[in-house]
């Protein structure tokens, strides 16, 4: 029999929306390959074509997930806003979207998006590529945007990435109300990094 | 009138500690080490340095006075007390310079300055009766995430216009002006994220830093004064208790038709963001510079005590004497912005309130019974001579312009010389216990006082007191009553 594209799809969502539910319910570690299976309705093999292993699974929930806010983000967008005002919308656009999804999001950061993965054998290089690529690109975009030089230094995008995750880690066990304390750590890290970017550009310009 | 204060060096910073300071007493290296510190840090520049050091001119007051006011507190002489107390004392200080959102705590301190030129001592100026919250600015992407956590919806959604820039800082926060759908105008005052809970923690701190210390026989009467003043400004940090105050003030002085209260919208607010109807007016500040008659300073400081009186009489209290909360409107009415520091009184304050009335209209043993329940004095203390000769006097100054028939000018600079002069000799005996309703009556009567003063206004106080009074049912027999000040 063959399966269409279609079924493909649907059974692809059905994965998603369970995953997404059961990793909200019980956390990712929790969560096992079986549940996820019964949950779809399909066999644990069926699962394994789809998404090779459950922190592929999370990685692709968590893309989706920053694609959205990402979208949200272009919406309310405004014009004039300066560059760390950019940079702290498009983040905390991402923040909101995964306020659900913070004690997922927690272990995520443990395992698959760690810059030091401690089971990298089980993460998917691609995957995590993806994410940041995509994210950084915007991050490029912005830069471009409020005049800075948009072929930023691969130290300074690291350092920028790892405040992002930095403060992804902060937000993911942060339980001030509404999570106020991760919009002050936030807008503290994005200064601090506006800051070292404005002098590293200037001390270039200088001879 | 004004005095301009500059950027002062270590020197102007010690100088400006109380005299006291100079006397041998243990903990004073410290605080001298711990100052020149703080004085020496070079001015900081970006937002979280300046959220969270001390490096501005009214930081290194604030410590200046902020330690002397914990230096107070660890004043006993009781020698096996003593290393147990400098540990504290220590601990106190840390807690202190890492305290940055206490910054603005001194431009009140200016401002008393400013109020009274040359004649008030440094050291009557008290941390307390300055404590002012300071914020750092936030730009308008954190603003708009943080109103939209709490209000679920971005400010273009929630108002019709939504200015991008704060006009004005508050208390922990800023200002935004905006416009209603219906097209009011309105002031958004957005909460700085998570102050209010750091200053509710350091001020728990605090506290426990001071819970185990047993000092002179005033201890205790002190932990109850601290108590009151926390519980008071973690209350200043709730905008739905400054809401229900707004709305209470309002009613209060629903009768007064010169009095504008900004109607609160409810629906706009929480603990953090709080929307309230715009009010339009200048500061007596700008006031003053415009040079305005005689008549018209007059009018405006009677507006001024007559609200107060009648805050008073319905049992509220505004514990904060800034200026900077009146505004005086195009049309001749006085407005009111800032309500996160009223309080009510209980039944009890409000008992000994009406005895302290009754007493500076009676004098004599009345009036002896009303200060022994207010400073809260033994029977054996009472026995006190020249404590209970100071008590009266005290009342007596308190009570002098609503003695006095007709206008009382309070350009006098002699009445001011004679209550700080005997505030300051009451301090210096420490004869300072009270009740805490007292701390917020006083810094309120001398706030206002002050405001008269650099107005040189001539303001008709007996008749605006005989008058609030009867009002609220106050009868005396005989001809001159007595109010609050």
């Amino acid at each position: 029999m063959r399966i269409t594209a279609g079924a493909k799809e649907r059974t692809r969502a059905r994965i998603l929306d369970g995953a997404a539910r059961l990793f909200r319910e019980q956390g990712f570690e929790a969560t096992s390959t079986r549940d996820l299976a019964r949950q779809a309705e399909i066999a644990v093999g069926t699962l394994f074509n789809y998404y090779p292993t459950k922190e592929a699974l999370g990685l692709t929930l968590l893309g989706d997930a920053l694609q959205r806010a990402e979208a949200e983000w272009r919406k309310r967008r405004r014009s004039g806003a300066s560059l760390e005002e950019e940079l702290f919308g498009h983040i905390a656009a991402g923040l909101r979207e995964l306020r659900g999804d913070r004690r997922f999001l927690g272990e995520l950061l443990d395992t698959a998006l760690s810059p030091f993965p401690s089971t990298p054998s089980g993460t998917d290089p691609h995957l995590r590529e993806g994410l940041r690529s995509r994210h950084l690109s915007t991050v490029n975009e912005i830069l471009g945007d409020a005049g800075h030089d948009t072929g930023a230094s691969a130290v300074t995008m690291h350092l920028y990435w790892t405040l992002y995750l930095g403060v992804l880690g902060f937000f993911a066990s942060d339980d001030s109300p509404n999570q106020e304390d991760s919009l002050v750590f936030l807008d503290q890290a994005l200064h601090a990094f506006v800051a070292t970017l404005t002098r590293q550009e200037s001390s270039e310009v200088q001879p | 009138m004004t005095h301009e204060l500059t950027e002062p060096n270590v020197a102007d910073v010690l100088r400006s500690l109380p005299d006291d300071l100079d006397e041998p007493g243990f903990g004073q290296d410290e605080l001298k080490s711990l100052l020149k510190t703080i004085a020496d840090k070079p001015l900081p520049t970006g937002r979280i340095q300046r959220a969270w050091t001390l490096g501005t001119l009214p930081a290194k007051l604030t410590a200046a006075y902020g330690t002397w006011f914990l230096r107070s507190l660890f004043a006993g002489k009781d020698a096996k007390e003593e290393l147990k107390n400098e540990a504290h004392l220590r601990a106190g200080l840390k807690i202190l310079g890492s305290m940055g959102y206490l910054r603005g705590a001194i431009a009140k301190v200016g401002q008393a300055l400013a109020c009274y030129p040359d004649i008030v001592p440094r050291q009557m100026v008290e941390v307390l009766e300055s404590l002012h919250f300071e914020a750092p600015p936030m730009h308008y992407a954190l603003v708009r995430e943080h109103i939209h956590n709490e209000l679920g919806a971005d400010p273009e959604e929630l108002f019709a216009e939504f200015e991008e820039t704060a006009f004005a800082a508050a208390s922990l926060g800023q200002v935004h002006r905006a416009k209603l759908h219906d097209g009011r105008q309105v002031a958004v005052k957005v909460q700085y994220p998570n102050i209010a809970r750091t200053i509710q923690s350091d001020l728990a701190n605090m506290k426990l830093l001071a819970k185990p210390m047993r000092l002179s026989v005033e201890w205790p009467f002190l932990l109850d004064v601290i108590e009151d003043i926390e519980s008071t400004l973690v209350l200043e940090t709730d905008y739905v208790h400054e809401a229900k105050m707004a709305e209470k003030v309002r009613r209060t002085l629903a009768d007064l038709d010169d009095v504008l209260i900004p109607e609160v919208h409810r629906e706009l607010s929480t603990a953090r963001v709080l929307t309230l109807e715009l009010v339009s007016g200048i500061h007596l500040t700008e006031f003053r510079k415009r040079r305005p008659s005689q008549e018209e300073r007059n009018r405006r400081c009677e507006q001024i005590l007559r609200a107060m009186y009648r805050l008073w009489g319905g049992r509220l209290l505004s514990s904060d004497p800034n200026p900077g909360n009146f505004l005086l409107l195009d049309d001749g009415r006085l407005g009111l912005i800032d309500f996160g520091a009223v309080r009510e009184m209980d039944d009890r304050e409000w008992e000994v309130m009406m005895m302290g009335a009754k007493g500076e209209h009676l004098g004599g043993e009345v009036l002896d019974q009303a200060l022994i329940a207010s400073t809260l004095i033994t029977e054996k203390e009472a026995k006190d001579e020249t404590r209970m000769k100071l008590l009266r006097e005290f009342s007596d100054w308190m009570s002098e312009p609503m003695r006095t028939e007709g206008a009382f000018d309070f350009s006098d600079e002699t009445h001011f010389r004679r209550g700080f002069e005997l505030v300051k000799e009451m301090t210096l005996r420490r004869y300072n216990r009270i009740m805490p309703v007292f701390i917020w009556m006083d810094r309120m009567l001398f706030g206002l006082r002050g405001t008269f003063y650099s107005l040189e206004a001539q303001v008709r106080y007996q008749e605006i007191n005989d008058h609030e009074l009867a009002r609220i049912g106050f009868e005396l027999p005989g001809a001159d009553q007595v109010g609050p000040g």
